[in-house]
């Protein structure tokens, strides 16, 4: 085995992990009677412990798994455990119960609105989720909307009424019913790409934005985002552009 | 070669609170690892366990969780990147013959940014396993399953990963100024 052969096997060593794995055993050996790959490899383990810890030191933010617990589906995996599906058939009855007096007795909380902007734009981000119905037609929209379940009856404002299409999707967020429209401002190469998603959710089930009667503009990672309540809806434009942009569509 | 974490083929409860606490911390580790900022590191992590919420039922065998968690996550991350740029296309060439040290003074410099910045500027081809091996939750054959690249290319590329990483390390000006001192 050559210097150079011990030291790329070597490079993949993990102090204080790989210190018995046969796999090292040979290039370890080399070290006895190579000083100055010995050297090389002393500073190589420094230099990886430094490493390490820094990924080791990688802090979580505080309140993150709480988020992660609380944005938890009512349809989480139960796996195909039968009893376990018997016993949350019992259980449900119980909480319908409970849910029923809890639901006469206090109005359910609000979602902050600062969080439902971030998560909106961390889905348009991710091109998540997928539109459920992909037309240009907004008459098209409004009626799929209807059928199933999502905000049909929302105001578009005038910008955006004169703004191509390119479809929609309904989703549950923190049990909150979303309904998303997509359009094309026409400056996007690919027509059916959409470029302006306006999410709309019942007034009651997000907190309202600093100023809901006039829209409120704030740039949230890459993209622009204006946010107004009206009637009972709250609405969420986010647009993959500047300000002037996000304007020219409302 | 051994490894550290938790037995690839160990079986874990599908509990939805359990998971999060077992594997959200190194979720969130990866993708911080991945994208550099808090924000969208939180929001991938979120994004992770909405995947696990809404299709983990259709994976069968419990002992696969912990890769599934990481795959989907760097899926989800690789599908955010696609829409905003556009991946070069790297040849994996031979290794330096030189390969890099970093001097005694730049390491005790270290930190978690700047070992993250300098791991932002490694090939993006290579970041990911480098990521994952110096998380030290997973083995090499996790990392392949999570990547889904042979054992072979996922050493391979942890191997240049680290070369580039050191090098940038040593190039970094706090290491050059202390090495000059």
């Amino acid at each position: 085995m050559t210097r150079q052969e011990a030291k790329e096997i070597l490079l993949l060593y993990r102090p204080d992990t790989d210190r018995n794995d046969p796999d090292f055993a040979p290039a370890l050996e080399h070290l006895r009677n190579d000083p100055e790959l010995k050297r090389w490899f002393e500073q190589h383990c420094a230099t990886q412990n430094a490493v390490f810890d820094s990924f080791e030191h990688i802090s979580v933010p505080e309140g993150l798994k709480e988020q992660i617990l609380s944005e938890r589906k009512a349809h989480v995996n139960l796996g195909g455990r039968r009893a376990a599906r018997l016993l949350v058939a019992a259980a449900v009855a119980v909480l319908l119960l409970i849910g029923l007096v809890m639901f006469y007795s206090k109005p359910p909380k609000a979602i902050d609105f600062s969080t439902f902007r971030l998560r909106m734009a961390g889905k348009v981000l991710r091109d998540y989720p997928k539109m459920d119905l992909e037309t240009a037609d907004l008459g098209q929209i409004r009626q799929y909307l209807a059928q199933h379940g999502g905000q049909a009856d929302y105001v578009l404002p005038a910008g955006l009424e004169k703004t191509r299409g390119t479809g929609c999707a309904i989703f549950d967020w923190q049990g909150k019913r979303i309904s998303m429209l997509c359009f094309n401002s026409g400056k996007n190469s690919n027509p059916k790409a959409p470029d302006l998603f306006l999410f709309i959710v019942d007034r009651s089930a997000v907190q309202e934005p600093a100023t809901p009667s006039s829209p409120e503009i704030a740039a949230v990672k890459t993209l622009t985002t204006a946010s107004w309540v009206s009637g009972n809806k709250t609405y969420l434009l986010v647009v993959e552009g500047g300000q002037d942009f996000l304007r020219e569509h409302l | 070669m051994s490894h550290t974490g938790d037995s690839g083929t160990q079986s874990v409860s599908l509990d939805f609170e359990n998971l999060v606490g077992r594997y959200y911390s190194s979720l969130y580790k990866f993708a911080y690892s991945l994208t550099q900022t808090e924000a969208d590191a939180c929001d991938l992590t979120q994004q992770t366990f909405y995947v696990w919420a809404t299709k983990g039922h259709q994976l069968r065998d419990s002992t696969k969780v912990k890769t599934w968690l990481f795959t989907t996550l760097h899926r989800e991350f690789l599908e955010s990147r696609r829409r905003h740029t556009r991946f070069p296309h790297y040849e994996l060439t031979q290794m330096d013959a030189e390969l890099p040290t970093v001097s005694p003074a730049s390491v005790n410099q270290l930190d978690a940014k700047g070992v993250m910045e300098a791991l932002a500027r490694v090939d993006e081809i290579y970041q990911a396993p480098v990521a994952l091996f110096y998380l030290r939750d997973c083995s090499y054959k996790e990392i392949a399953e999570i990547l889904d690249i042979p054992m072979g290319t996922v050493k391979s590329r942890i191997a240049r990963g680290i070369a580039q990483l050191h090098t940038l390390l040593a190039a970094s000006p706090s290491g050059r100024q202390k090495g000059a001192a």
